[in-house]
């Protein structure tokens, strides 16, 4: 089933003259993990706020379950957001200093209102306890947290309306491998438990591999090919791919040389 | 902080330095030359022989005489390495061994680090040049004093993964031309299986393993690289959970008792809260600080 349905979607910034997302389509089915890959600049990131309007597309569409995005309000967008969520790369600098970890996921209610009371306690508890960290995390700030914590903090807020659908952007690569280990563990555990669906923004081909359905290759804007990710990884067409791929050849087959 | 490291970097060889972040590997690079201000630490004991010399007993001239000449450097960001306000030019010349045919010395290093775009060119700033340019300006840096030694600390981790491959290539034909011994100091274990003829694993502070790459590749002996080998994200095990280390690094001030990894160790028995492992020969060439090395 088509979850998410993206056509033609452009976007260019005032002070560039080239696109930042230059006309692509591409649909993201229910219970997917679809790969992202590109180098730094390509537009990546700027497509995933794009798809969560967080900046507004110029023109193009983008349809979740057949709404079309573009066209609500501010309102219903915001709504919305509580089935498409995103987890980003930085834990530092997406997480308040001064919110502790039980008012960063207790915010979230705030802003959407559909918790009251006393149970955002117990349900801030209850997504602590989710992604491994528990209970007595709830008074900690982000200060006194390890990166790895702090990503998990981030991935219970990202958790808190319960989404169905979630761009992870860069989750792990400000992580150190023993880390970025457990995290990819612990995003592909929630998949499995909650039925979530991932668009999964990455650089590094070796996570892409190991992670995904499908993936689609994008570079200054556009897609350049998309496919199965065994088809991408064994048989890739485009020559973009294929350099991407030979320049980390070493990056995926960890015992390639 | 680092609790004594023993490396040996032979003529001509790549020793990989491999750590998470906090682990010490850093201040390993540093200590080499001396580059940690007192006022911020000491080498509290231990000696550093180059060429046979020992470097804690130099004195400031002579230091002055190895560091950025004898054993240079190449750090992750090349932006904040550069001097912003000085060209290109003008950097490398300062680095020169010889100071006769200047421009025609700066012309061949430029052209050795594939900067042939820019030879001539004595008014390129560093701000001119993209990322990967600006680390082969760095390289071309630390080659121009005709070094034996040249530590690089992560010097393609702030890279996209073409121009990581390319400044790869370019050490090793550098290494391989100038014969250059070189301290690959990284987080990554895949770029150091691709560059390094030994690798060292750092665990908060000590080094856990040591052992030539296809050693460490086909036989790793130490849990903690066994544990960081398996969470190599990569094709061959798609979909498939990573067999990850447990918990996080020991902070310095709360190192625990005995083996400083046993807390996340699967292997763990009660002897190894006891006593901290030495270091010990599990096969040729390779040596593991676990007292169960060769049980599991």
């Amino acid at each position: 089933m088509e979850l998410l349905k993206i056509d033609n979607l452009c976007k260019t910034f005032r002070k560039n003259k080239v696109a930042a997302v230059d006309g692509v389509s591409f649909s993201v089915f229910k219970g997917e993990v679809l790969g992202l890959v590109g180098e730094s600049g390509c537009g990546k990131s700027t497509l995933a706020k794009l798809i969560l309007r967080l900046i507004d597309a110029d023109r193009g569409s983008i349809f979740y379950e057949d709404k079309d995005l573009m066209k609500i309000s501010r309102g219903d967008m915001r709504n919305a957001r509580k089935d498409l969520q995103i987890i980003f790369q930085d834990p530092y600098a997406s997480l308040d200093p001064g919110m502790s970890a039980g008012e960063v996921i207790e915010e979230v209610y705030d802003i959407h209102k559909n918790v009251l009371g006393r149970e955002r306690k117990n349900k801030a508890i209850e997504l602590l306890e989710t992604v491994g960290l528990g209970e007595s995390y709830l008074g900690r700030f982000p200060s006194e947290l390890s990166g790895g914590e702090r990503q998990r903090l981030g991935i219970a807020r990202t958790l808190a309306t319960d989404p169905e659908f979630i761009i992870c952007d860069e989750p792990v690569s400000s992580l150190d491998i023993s880390i970025q280990a457990q995290i990819l563990n612990l995003l592909a555990e929630l998949k499995k438990r909650k039925n979530l669906t991932y668009l999964f923004i990455s650089h590094d081909l070796g996570i892409i591999a190991s992670v995904c359905d499908r993936v689609i290759v994008m570079r200054s804007g556009k897609f350049v090919e998309q496919g199965q990710c065994e088809a991408i990884f064994t048989n890739p067409v485009h020559d973009y791919t294929k350099e991407l791929l030979a320049s980390s050849a070493y990056l995926i087959d960890k015992k390639s040389k | 902080m680092v609790r004594g490291v023993d490396l040996d970097i032979d003529k001509g060889e790549c020793v990989g330095l491999i750590g998470e972040s906090g682990c010490g590997k850093t201040t390993v690079g540093l200590s080499v030359t001396r580059l940690i201000p007192e006022r911020k630490g000491n080498i509290v004991s231990g000696e550093i022989l180059f060429e046979e010399k020992d470097i804690l007993k130099s004195s400031p001239e002579e230091l002055r005489g190895i560091r950025g000449k004898k054993i240079s450097y190449v750090f992750q960001e090349p932006f904040s390495s550069l001097n912003p306000v000085f060209t290109i030019y003008e950097q490398i010349k300062e680095s020169l061994e010889e100071k006769d045919n200047v421009a025609g010395r700066i012309a061949d290093i430029l052209k050795s680090v594939g900067l042939e775009k820019i030879t001539g060119k004595k008014n390129i700033y560093p701000h001119e040049l993209s990322g990967g340019m600006q680390q082969r300006a760095m390289i071309g840096m630390a080659i121009a004093s005709k070094p034996s030694l040249v530590i690089m600390d992560e010097p393609t981790t702030a890279l996209d993964v073409t121009m990581q491959r390319q400044i790869l290539d370019l050490i090793m034909e550098l290494k391989s031309r100038m014969g250059l011994s070189i301290l690959f100091i990284s987080h990554d274990l895949r770029i150091v299986f691709n560059i390094a003829n030994k690798i060292s694993i750092m665990y908060a502070g000590k080094i856990v393993e040591c052992a030539p790459k296809e050693k460490i590749i086909s036989n790793p002996a130490h849990p903690y690289t066994i544990g960081l080998i398996d969470s190599i994200p990569s094709f061959e095990h798609r979909k498939r959970p990573f067999n990850a280390i447990r918990g996080r690094a020991p902070l310095f001030s709360n190192l625990p008792e005995g083996c400083k990894f046993y807390p996340r160790c699967r292997h763990k028995i009660d002897a190894c809260m006891k006593r901290e492992p030495e270091l010990k020969d599990v096969a040729i060439g390779q040596l593991s600080r676990c007292i169960r090395t060769g049980e599991f």
